[in-house]
């Protein structure tokens, strides 16, 4: 009688971290959706590294042959994953780096707004002193 | 490299048999522009029957000089043995075959021409890219990858657009992820313009070429930069018995005919009595510049070249000075008067062999040619 049940529904296209302190890197990996992030691969299908190289860029790597396979075996892609492959153009832009992107947008235009009201207040200020 | 060397083999022996479907792999191969200000079709010269048996012609055979060995490998590459006289002839086939391989001229093309068109505009995700994001399809090579010019490298900018990447970081991406033996993933500094200078002395030549060989694809516009600039120095140098019998020989005799400055090379075969190699060179630049063969015994054919070619920069001074308007950019400048050199050189070198002929009156030089009917 096995102690360990896999209660696993499908397979995930995931991103697995490598690398070691202070350095990260990413295995795009074909797993089981219950299996633990960094064990028990079923293949490994590309990298990303998310630190940016001497050039300014992130590369990622993918086998898109292996993609289209086991994406035909109905596996799901995480959401990070769908993302890159939204920016690749393989799919189109995921609806979070939108939100992601809205937000930042936001926090930029609050930040402006905030500056701007501040220094108004210091040019008040000093024309009151004066 | 080594890939695209292959294919282009298989193309040369295809050429024989279905001209169509070879035409229409070098055009993919060369990836033509509408409209091109260089020549878009000197890959197509270069695989032509005819200028590659003149190319392999001019490069001669020396086995000695092929087959020598690395320098540090010399200790170790000396073996003995007893054969059979069967046995021999393997071996010597075999080393036929090295001969063969090592004697593969590295494909002339034009510069690959990079498809800058976006992809995709997406300028409202901008404020999520921190930074250039590069994709690469790390597929294995099949009909969709024939070669790695055909791998995708995309490249999503920070303002949101997404194009194809440009030929250097693709070429750098593809050397990150599908290393080959002796290529670094970032190009040495030696063959940055400078240091290159320096380095262009005749112990080098054959270092150099091997090294962009393997480093870059031959259609990169470095590798063709490097190229060309070491076979523009021999050429000035006349250092031609250098490259003699090494796979460059062929690719400097058809850059020298492209960018029309045969002289020296004619003027180092006629100084070495080689007067079949020189018509040989003029056929290769009446081919390669689509002209009219000339026909007839090799000595007139030198001799009417010559004159051609004088003629020929005669009428263009005489036109520069009726239409004084024109004016000409300071390179074209130099490069015409460069070539006024080199044709007075020739005419030089041509008068004393032919007063050296006369004198001795050596009749081997007549190598008459049959003439094409």
């Amino acid at each position: 009688m096995r102690r360990f049940i896999d209660r696993s529904k499908h397979l995930m296209i995931r991103l697995s971290l490598r690398g070691c302190t202070n350095r990260p890197f990413y295995h795009i990996v074909v797993q089981k959706n219950r299996s633990p992030r960094d064990k028990q691969i079923k293949d490994q299908i590309g990298t990303f590294d998310p630190l940016v190289n001497q050039f300014g860029e992130r590369i990622v790597a993918l086998d898109f042959d292996k993609l289209r396979y086991w994406t035909g075996m109905n596996a799901k892609c995480s959401t990070p994953v769908l993302q890159l492959l939204g920016l690749s153009g393989f799919y189109p832009i995921h609806p979070t780096t939108r939100l992601q992107a809205m937000r930042i947008q936001k926090k930029g235009e609050e930040e402006k707004l905030r500056k701007q009201s501040n220094s108004e207040e210091k040019t008040q200020e000093a024309a009151q002193e004066k | 490299m080594a890939a695209l060397s292959r294919k282009i083999c298989f193309l040369t022996k295809l050429n024989g048999h279905s001209s169509l479907t070879c035409d229409r792999l070098i055009r993919r191969l060369s990836s033509s522009d509408k409209v091109l200000k260089e020549r878009p079709d000197l890959l197509h010269l270069f695989l032509k029957p005819k200028v590659t048996a003149i190319l392999k012609k001019l490069t001669g055979k020396n086995s000695q000089k092929t087959m020598e060995p690395m320098i540090a490998r010399r200790a170790v590459t000396s073996k003995y043995k007893m054969l059979t006289d069967e046995e021999l002839k393997q071996e010597m086939e075999r080393a036929r075959q090295v001969e063969k391989t090592r004697l593969q001229m590295p494909p002339y093309m034009n510069a690959r021409r990079w498809n800058n068109r976006p992809l995709s505009c997406d300028p409202d995700i901008a404020p999520v890219l921190t930074s250039k994001y590069i994709f690469v399809d790390i597929s294995e090579a099949s009909k969709r990858i024939p070669v790695n010019h055909a791998r995708t490298v995309l490249c999503r900018h920070k303002n949101g657009v997404l194009q194809h990447a440009d030929v250097e970081t693709h070429d750098r991406i593809v050397r990150t992820y599908l290393p080959v033996p002796g290529q670094e993933v970032l190009t040495p500094p030696l063959f940055e313009e400078d240091r290159l200078k320096e380095l262009l002395t005749p112990v080098w030549y054959t270092y150099l070429l091997e090294y962009a060989c393997t480093q870059l694809e031959p259609d990169n516009p470095e590798f063709l930069r490097v190229t060309h600039t070491i076979y523009e120095h021999i050429a000035k140098e006349g250092h031609f018995h250098h490259l003699e019998a090494t796979r460059f020989f062929g690719p400097m005799a058809f850059h020298l005919a492209v960018i029309d400055k045969l002289e020296s090379l004619i003027i180092f075969y006629i100084e070495s009595d080689r007067l079949s190699d020189a018509k040989d060179v003029i056929l290769l630049g009446q081919i390669v510049n689509d002209e009219p063969e000339t026909e007839g015994s090799v000595f007139t054919i030198v001799q009417m070249y010559v004159k051609d070619q004088v003629e020929k920069v005669y009428n263009t001074i005489q036109t520069q000075s009726q239409q004084a308007t024109v004016v000409k950019s300071e390179k074209d400048q130099r490069i015409f008067q460069e070539k006024v050199q080199g044709l007075e050189k020739l005419q030089n070198v041509l008068k004393t062999f032919t007063r050296k002929l006369a004198s001795t009156g050596i009749a081997s030089t007549g190598n008459t040619i049959r003439k094409r009917s």
